[in-house]
């Protein structure tokens, strides 16, 4: 199989956020017919792409795949096959994680911009042309500028979305909430006083959101650092972002 | 994975540059990074990404435009715990398991 084409595989299964595993042999002991060091193998629940290149392989190779892809993390494993032994790195493919900003004010664009730089994509949301601005987000992936909650219809929310609102106001946050609260994303955190984030519970609860739905949205947001600026505010939303991503939790 | 990377090593393979995709696959005791950790390495000595930066980095380097000279995939064997290691100043002190491959850059 052509590297190349692999590679193009390999980005094409980033960018659609399916889950995957690339395998790739890199060692055999003595030589094993068909299985060549730097072969390369996609492995995916839709079905692998390629071939670790042999065919009494694949078996063991699915098993291995399916433990990476829970355990998230890479693994080395050596096979015994009948014609020598196989040694394998298999790593994970999991989609970027990437944080949505909704609200493009001063808490918004700190966090755009320590989120950028902790490495995670980054889009923006605000329905004003002026807060929804290069000027403002120069770092940000992608910038939209549309109400909230249709913003949030036209965008993919994956297990890979991390979505802080920090709108204007309340009555956007429960806009913004509502628009996200069923959707499968990793995270989400709403900024507020305790009484603000009350009643827009109140509201959701009255709208039939169960408890147990809301109870997942970080609010307060942030991990309690007594943050007070809208940079050290945004530090501890990302590293709140960060504890959830590296820990689950 | 780092999409950016991927992203690299397809664009100078399309634009026929070789280059060499160095992953760490185990690292034992304290290294600077972490397994599944790779870095792109250019025949003209450029790269893209980094494995922890420093000696370590630097000598992984290296042996990446070799492997590109051979033209043959290989495990290297990085031992930071040697003595020599902590005269060159690679003051975290692991083993680390590196593949090296030469991804040609043959144009098609």
């Amino acid at each position: 199989m052509e590297k190349l084409e692999f590679f193009r595989h390999l980005l094409t299964a980033l960018d659609g956020q399916q889950p995957a595993v690339a395998v790739t042999v890199i060692k055999t002991a003595p030589e094993v017919p068909g299985v060549v060091p730097g072969n390369r193998y996609l492995w995916t629940l839709q079905g692998p792409y390629g071939s670790p290149g042999a065919d009494n392989l694949d078996a063991a190779v699915a098993g291995l795949a399916r433990e990476v892809l829970v355990s998230r993390r890479p693994r080395l494993a050596t096979l015994e096959t009948a014609a020598g032994r196989v040694t394998l790195f298999l790593e994970p493919v999991l989609p970027e994680p990437e944080v949505i900003v909704l609200g493009g004010g001063h808490v918004g664009q700190q966090v755009a911009a320590v989120a950028k730089l902790a490495g995670y994509r980054v889009t923006a949301i605000d329905d004003r042309p002026d807060f929804a601005s290069r000027a403002l987000f120069p770092l940000a992936d992608r910038l939209i500028c549309n109400d909230f909650t249709v913003a949030l219809q036209e965008i993919a929310i994956t297990p890979a979305t991390y979505i802080v609102i920090v709108t204007r106001g309340h009555r956007y946050d429960y806009d913004c909430l509502r628009a996200v609260i069923e959707k499968p994303a990793a995270y989400i955190g709403m900024i507020g006083s305790r009484r603000r984030i009350k009643g827009v519970k109140e509201r959701l609860l009255a709208d039939g959101v169960p408890e147990a739905v809301l109870a997942r949205v970080h609010a307060p947001i942030g991990l309690d650092i007594g943050a007070e600026t809208p940079a050290e505010i945004a530090i501890s939303i990302l590293a709140e972002i960060i504890r959830v991503y590296r820990q689950g939790a | 994975m780092d999409r950016e990377l991927i992203a690299g090593a397809i664009k100078m393979m399309e634009q026929g540059e070789p280059c060499a995709l160095a992953t760490i696959v185990q690292v034992k005791g304290s290294a600077p990074r972490e397994a599944g950790t790779q870095m792109l390495v250019a025949a003209g000595g450029r790269t893209l990404g980094t494995i922890g930066g420093g000696c370590a980095e630097a000598a992984i380097r290296q042996r990446a435009l070799l492997v590109l000279e051979k033209g043959q995939p290989e495990v290297y064997h990085l031992d930071l715990t040697a003595d020599t290691a902590a005269e060159e100043g690679m003051v975290c002190g692991g083993i680390m398991d590196v593949f090296i491959e030469p991804l040609g850059g043959q144009k098609e």
